[in-house]
């Protein structure tokens, strides 16, 4: 069953130089318990669309159209306490930079209790603290103690953002949206977290949404891909497919683009190019 | 850094041209009894001596005695200094309480109406002297108004309660003479409104900024992700980060209410240390001086200690440097 569905997401900014058109009628679907990625380059709308879904974009310089369909309610026009009540519940965040991602002033375990408590109010209180052992525990973490009455600064970047994925567990989400969970960190850790997360998530039989610019990452993770370039989807398909047979030029290009070790010369990709626009999306 | 003050003031106040011997006995005494009284006051010694009395005078609490009021300096300071301290601690609370508030909420709704509304009163309230504002504030509400009254620390028929802490309010409150509280209160409204709004300007300027800063952080986002209320992340979340580097300019603030208390005391007549001081440098009174300033450099001490401890004690980066 569809869980997540995009249909003809347009976004535009609007500044003083005039609007800058950030998504072009993108659509995408999530079935429950897939994992699907979104893949592009800086600017290309990934992250746009994952803080459209939570409605993290609401300001009065932003004009949106379209529909986003989570369980059957739109949340373009839920009202804002609605959102609230989907935000870090149904929907939860991993965002790219965990120790910033982290209030400094606040230890793990206050975090923690607030995001519960943003949603519940009636817990057990003696069985919370073994609660929060256990997800931290269920990310691999060796000392959940001593991280739970930590604060972010005391922290490495790896440790955090095993921290943020246990936080975005803590209300049991259907779906969680993970914007480059792994591009702050070392190349090493980077697989060490991938690889918890994905274990997690498929245990939990959770939904996800990985954002990303790195195609190894997703080749690793994903179920289903979307190309997404200068705010338009191009490409999509399994995982499978989009890397035996990428269909769209750009895809195609972007593949190569992969640094191989036997191989000298890296094809650049042109971002100014527009012949990748004028093909036509390829639906595999 | 308190013997470097005293010893700069001890100096400068001798430098200053005039013969407070001759000053304090007025024009009519004559030569010998000014000789006599310079005697009197180590005038006549080098000033290392001069210097050497003094110190020792500290250590046992005597300052001295006032060539103007006559009485010993140590007295004097004990009954004009609980006014004072009363009247700014009463100023910090406004600043605090309106200031803070208001920057909280230029900062939330920054760019919006309610934004350039709190800019326009900070910047009134920095722009314009507090003396100004104390003749301002009496002639509406003193003089239009009348509902509150002009000068002073009490009533002329009202007695004050015996003296626990020398600050009026609080003890009358611990003496249970509740309307003498409320002639107090009264009284001090006014002067410490005049002399809180230039400081209730930089504390909600300075909070805004701090504000707004926070709010472009990742945690904050992450907060709206996770649920969090709007007033939760204002009241809470963003706060503490924010308070933390405006606290320390905030202290700096309330200490130096003390020395800006000056033109307000004077205009309130308010029987404070400020105005105490400015009389003893007009009257070339060496003790009283020297006196007001030491007290004056002792509050800033104490008080930037103070706030360094509650900073270090509420950022977790240093409380747990240590360990």
């Amino acid at each position: 069953m569809t869980l997540l569905s995009i249909r003809n997401l347009e976004v535009q900014f609007k500044h003083y130089e005039g609007v800058t058109k950030a998504l072009k009628k993108i659509s995408l679907d999530i079935k429950e318990g897939e994992k699907v990625a979104l893949v592009g380059e800086s600017g290309s709308g990934k992250s746009v669309t994952a803080r459209m879904i939570l409605g993290l974009l609401s300001n009065s310089n932003i004009k949106k159209n379209g529909e986003i369909f989570f369980e059957n309610i739109d949340l373009l026009k839920e009202s804002s306490s609605q959102i609230k009540q989907i935000r870090g519940n149904e929907i939860s965040m991993i965002f790219q930079d965990p120790v910033s991602s982290l209030n400094p002033y606040f230890t793990v375990k206050k975090q923690m209790l607030q995001a519960l408590e943003n949603h519940t109010k009636d817990y057990d209180k003696n069985t919370i603290e073994k609660y929060f052992v256990n997800l931290l525990k269920d990310v691999k973490i060796e000392d959940p103690e001593r991280v739970l009455n930590s604060y972010a600064f005391q922290l490495s970047g790896g440790m955090a953002q095993r921290v943020m994925i246990s936080m975005a567990l803590i209300n049991n989400p259907k779906l969680i949206l993970a914007d480059e969970p792994t591009t702050a960190l070392d190349v090493t850790v980077q697989k060490n977290v991938l690889s918890i997360m994905k274990d997690v998530i498929s245990q939990k039989k959770m939904s996800m949404l990985l954002i990303s610019h790195n195609l190894g990452v997703v080749r690793e993770f994903a179920d289903k891909i979307y190309v997404i370039y200068q705010g338009r989807i191009l490409e999509e398909g399994s995982t499978e497919k989009i890397f035996n047979s990428p269909g769209h030029i750009y895809t195609q290009t972007l593949l190569q683009a992969i640094p191989k070790i036997n191989s000298s010369k890296l094809p650049s990709l042109d971002s100014e190019n527009l012949d990748y626009l004028s093909q036509p999306k390829f639906t595999h | 850094m308190l013997i470097g003050v005293s010893i700069l003031i001890f100096i400068i106040a001798r430098i200053i041209p005039g013969d407070p011997a001759r000053m304090a006995l007025g024009p009519t005494a004559t030569q010998e009894m000014v000789e006599q009284y310079r005697d009197k006051l180590h005038l006549n010694d080098p000033i290392h001596v001069q210097y050497w009395f003094f110190i020792k005078g500290i250590t046992q609490g005597d300052l001295g005695e006032s060539v103007y009021t006559k009485r010993n300096v140590t007295t004097d300071v004990s009954t004009y200094f609980p006014a004072t301290l009363e009247l700014i601690i009463f100023a910090a609370l406004i600043m605090v309480c309106v200031g803070v508030p208001l920057g909280i909420l230029a900062g939330r709704y920054k760019d919006k109406s309610i934004d350039n509304i709190s800019r326009l009163i900070s910047l009134l309230g920095v722009v314009t002297p507090s003396f100004v504002w104390a003749v301002f504030l009496m002639i509406i509400f003193a003089f239009y108004l009348d509902i509150l009254p002009v000068a002073g620390r009490l009533s002329q028929d009202t007695v004050a309660p015996d003296k626990i802490t020398g600050l009026i309010i609080i003890d009358s409150i611990i003496r249970g003479q509740f309307d003498v509280t409320i002639d107090a209160l009264k009284h001090i409204i006014l002067p410490a409104l005049a002399l809180s709004l230039s400081a209730l300007g930089q504390a909600s300027r300075l909070t805004r900024s701090n504000i707004t800063e926070v709010y472009d952080k990742q945690y904050i986002e992450m907060a709206r992700a996770y649920g969090y209320n709007e007033f939760k992340i204002a009241t809470k979340y963003a706060l503490k980060p924010a308070m933390i580097p405006t606290l320390t300019i905030l202290g700096l603030d309330f200490a130096a209410m003390l020395g800006n208390a000056f033109l307000v005391e004077f205009v309130f007549a308010w029987p404070g240390i400020a105005k105490y001081g400015v009389q003893a440098i007009l009257y070339k009174d060496l003790n009283a001086i020297t006196a007001t300033t030491m007290i004056i450099a002792t509050f800033f001490v104490i008080t930037n200690l103070i706030v360094d401890l509650v900073v270090a004690y509420l950022n977790p980066k240093i409380r747990l440097s240590g360990k």
